[in-house]
């Protein structure tokens, strides 16, 4: 974990509490924290005027409560679709982690609010999202994986790849798969041409495709 | 035209109910998680010096005991009003809740065919359609579709059976024609049989 990232960074929560604590964690970790703004409007001023490389933001904030904070952020990434996006969410259901990854999957991320005390989860998102990557909240990846569905091709799948699968969901490449399971690469890419040979997948090249390819599988 | 007084006393009570329901789960759920929290912590503040071990444990206790409290009330909230229909309408809020069911559901709703002075109406009429009227556990697999009439909406709610249930599938109908009723609409049963469960919501234009 290095302490000098040189990352720069724009937070966007309403919660003074947890605002503070986001702010504080991210500095500890080697961050440059550019601001912190609670409002949906000045944040997305703020990320067309800074240009940072990750905004780390609520979905739901003022004016509207509603999805104001995750709108804001898609509308700044119009113009600087290099900016790095992580939202941290409270909803558990999938739909605007697909949503955020359907719009681009280049550098996007979904955490639950609660995963930012998990310091190395939180480091790891905000890293694999400002270089371009994937980084979707496994307890949301869980979820969708393990929803009931239809009898289908997705019953024949073996565990070792529908654990494959869920962390192919969460955006890690091959490698991290292959680390994170302790197996070698080409036993990796063995389980993702079988997993795609039996769902039926498009060869998505490019990570981020990939993402996008499984999540519109699994929310069918 | 106006509800009758037998309608909205039928919506009063349905809405009593879930009401009660809501309030027992916060009391039994959340409430008394926190509860536990601040004891454990409250507890482990004292012997922090003398018994520091322990005192980590039961903070650790805590935390996850403040997670499963955190779970709860996610659900809760979701199910009370799920924020993405109030972002995005009736369409997405359905697809949102097939992703939480017990089973499997398809969605088919085009867009723009719900008015929407109707999305609230109709998103709450089809959660009750799917987890008030079958029994979850003789569910297979089930599908929503929703189609303008030249009277306004027609929502089919199907649910396959899985066969384990004995006799035709059970149909809890009362609570959802009450509240069907109380939007000057009605439920008609189409087909009930031990493999299928049809069941049209034939809803009225908004005033």
């Amino acid at each position: 974990m290095s302490r000098v990232s040189g990352i720069r960074v724009v937070v966007g929560e309403d919660q003074p509490i947890f605002r503070d604590g986001l702010v504080h964690i991210l500095r500890e970790e080697g961050f440059e924290v550019l601001g912190a703004w609670g409002n949906a409007s000045e944040l997305l001023a703020q990320l067309l005027a800074l240009a940072p490389d990750v905004v780390i933001s609520d979905i739901q904030m003022p004016p509207g409560r509603t999805d104001d904070g995750l709108k804001a952020v898609l509308e700044a990434r119009r113009s600087h679709p290099e900016i790095g996006v992580l939202m941290l969410s409270q909803y558990l259901d999938a739909s605007y982690a697909i949503e955020l990854v359907a719009d681009n999957a280049r550098g996007v991320g979904y955490l639950l609010k609660e995963k930012v005390a998990e310091i190395a989860v939180l480091v790891d998102a905000v890293n694999r999202v400002a270089s371009g990557g994937t980084a979707l909240d496994p307890d949301v990846v869980e979820a969708l994986v393990r929803r009931p569905r239809k009898p289908g091709p997705f019953d024949s799948l073996t565990r070792r790849e529908r654990s494959v699968l869920e962390l192919i969901a969460q955006g890690l490449s091959n490698a991290s798969i292959a680390q994170k399971l302790e197996i070698t690469t080409g036993a990796v890419e063995r389980h993702v041409a079988h997993i795609y040979a039996k769902l039926g997948l498009r060869d998505g090249r490019g990570d981020h495709r990939r993402v996008l390819a499984v999540l519109e599988y699994l929310k069918q | 035209m106006k509800e009758s007084p037998r309608d909205r006393l039928g919506k009063q009570q349905n809405d009593n109910q879930w009401r009660l329901d809501l309030a027992r789960r916060l009391h039994d759920g959340a409430q008394q998680q926190l509860v536990d929290i601040i004891i454990n912590l409250r507890r482990a503040d004292q012997m922090w010096t003398e018994r520091p071990e322990e005192s980590r444990q039961l903070v650790e206790l805590a935390a996850a005991e403040a997670q499963r409290a955190l779970e709860g009330l996610r659900e809760l909230a979701s199910e009370v009003y799920p924020i993405i229909l109030a972002s995005r309408g009736v369409g997405p809020a359905l697809h949102s809740l097939a992703l939480q069911l017990p089973f499997p559901l398809e969605v088919d709703v085009p867009a723009n065919v719900v008015p929407p002075e109707l999305d609230e109406t109709v998103y709450f009429l089809c959660y009750h359609a799917l987890i008030d009227v079958p029994s979850h556990e003789e569910v297979a697999s089930s599908r929503l579709a929703i189609v303008s009439t030249g009277s306004g909406l027609a929502i089919d709610a199907s649910f396959e059976g899985n066969g384990e249930g004995s006799g035709p599938m059970r149909a809890s109908l009362d609570s959802l024609s009450e509240r069907v009723a109380a939007k000057r609409g009605r439920v008609e049963l189409t087909a009930q049989s031990d493999r299928n469960l049809d069941l049209v919501l034939h809803i009225p234009p908004a005033d």
